[in-house]
């Protein structure tokens, strides 16, 4: 009898630990929402090309304000939409921009391999044990990479750290063509003043039934100073008016993610690429959202 | 006998020597486009030489200055991408429906009549790609002729002066 109690007692407090851990690790994800004036910052670092004309990146120095909503707030999802907010502050132009999901302990992902392809795989129980899974979409919510890390909480800092393969950013698929992969080295560290976005990603060559070409490295380097919410009022006003339409767009990606197979998507439809025609005020109801989804996915 | 063995052996080092090296002779020549009528932005019109083994030699004109949409030329942006040589001298701009433009192609005199091609790719903003709008052999026959195009281009004709 005393065994059994003593037991119950470990178990209570393991229970409440990990409840303990979990809030934590929401309460870091969440601070991630707000108002900010957010700096972009990437330079390449090393080259491994025997090529003589290669030619590397320019340096980029960007500066923005963007808005990130809560838009999914459970025990074990949170979900934030980030809106950039450019241009004169009295008559802005509001850009739909990336969202994050972090998911607990999620078991199912999209990883992607090169050319619009995602491979679906699982990872065990053990594996994801304790983890967050950040999953980040496209400005159209379809994929874009995932990976899963622990949330760490020591001396005074919050972050997360997590390796995974992507396609290449903007930035980068409209300058060079030489490489296809961008396997990102992700840390997301909360700071007192906001947040910051440092990564290390490599520049990889991938091809069919061949070993990946390293081509080069890369540093990134992206802060996020939290400003007044009323600097933002644009970006958040543009998306109350707009969440309706993207809700039955999540809802549409959702039953595709749901259906747990390999995925390859076409660059373009009808001579443009998705966001194009999600952007446009012609894709209000479910049946034309599904259908023009649906002819993304080969 | 000594000096005569080392002048033929240094003629003909020089001999085997040239047979290696090769030296383009490069002549200009003037390209008429014609735009068809179409309704939408200007056009992208991309200029390359094919070798005889069907790829991508080298890049004679691009017509469209805005870098941001040459990832929407594919076929030639998987050549040009990759190394992204400078094009500053043969880039102009877009050609809208129903106008013409005239662009100066550097062409090789040695690559004439040998099994290379010219390709015309075309692309307009949401619209359709063209990948071989227009395709003709390198030629000294075609390189004087009109040529009619499959897409954004009514025609072209070069004006082979030579």
């Amino acid at each position: 009898m005393k065994i059994r109690i003593q037991l119950l007692i470990i178990l209570l407090g393991v229970s409440l630990i990990g409840n303990a851990q979990n809030s934590k690790d929401r309460e870091a994800i969440k601070s991630m929402c707000g108002c900010f004036e957010v700096t972009f910052n990437f330079v390449e670092t090393f080259e491994y090309s025997d090529d003589t004309l290669y030619k590397p990146s320019r340096t980029k120095h960007e500066t923005a304000l963007e808005w990130a909503g809560l838009i999914t707030d459970s025990k074990n999802e949170v979900s934030i939409q980030h809106i950039l907010q450019v241009g004169n502050p009295a008559e802005p132009y509001i850009v739909k921009h990336w969202r994050q999901d972090w998911m607990y302990q999620n078991k199912n992902f999209y990883m992607f391999s090169h050319d619009n392809k995602w491979d679906f795989e699982t990872k065990s129980k053990g594996e994801v044990k304790g983890q967050w899974t950040q999953k980040v979409f496209q400005v159209d919510d379809s994929p874009r990479y995932e990976g899963s890390g622990s949330w760490v909480h020591v001396d005074g800092k919050s972050y997360w750290e997590s390796t995974t393969d992507a396609p290449l950013p903007r930035r980068e698929y409209t300058k060079r063509s030489d490489y296809n992969v961008t396997v990102r080295g992700n840390r997301q560290e909360i700071t007192s003043n906001g947040w910051v976005h440092n990564q290390d990603n490599k520049k990889l060559i991938r091809e069919e039934t061949k070993e990946d070409i390293i081509l080069a490295e890369e540093k990134g380097y992206n802060t996020y100073v939290k400003v007044a919410d009323s600097r933002c009022k644009s970006a958040s006003d543009w998306w109350e008016s707009n969440k309706d339409k993207w809700k039955l767009i999540r809802t549409k990606w959702d039953e595709v993610y749901g259906r747990n197979t390999n995925l390859v998507l076409n660059a373009k439809f009808d001579n443009k690429p998705l966001y194009k025609h999600l952007f446009s005020d012609e894709y209000k109801k479910q049946e034309n959202i599904n259908n023009i989804i649906d002819s993304f996915i080969r | 006998m000594y000096k005569k063995t080392a002048i033929i052996v240094i003629l003909l080092s020089l001999l085997v020597l040239s047979s290696f090296t090769y030296s383009p002779s490069y002549k200009n020549v003037k390209c008429l486009i014609q735009m068809r009528t179409y309704d939408g932005e200007g056009a992208y019109v991309i200029v390359s030489l094919i070798n005889p083994e069907n790829k991508y030699e080298k890049t004679l004109y691009v017509n469209g200055d805005d870098e941001e949409w040459y990832v929407d030329i594919y076929n030639w942006w998987s050549f040009y991408g990759k190394k992204r040589t400078n094009i500053d001298a043969i880039t102009g701009a877009t050609i809208t429906g129903g106008k013409q433009s005239v662009c100066v192609l550097e062409i090789d005199e040695n690559k004439i009549n040998k099994g290379y091609k010219i390709i015309f790719e075309t692309a307009v903003e949401d619209e359709k790609y063209y990948s071989k709008d227009i395709e003709f052999e390198l030629t000294s026959e075609n390189l004087k002729s009109k040529k009619v195009g499959s897409g954004y281009i009514s025609f072209i004709r070069m004006m082979d002066s030579n």
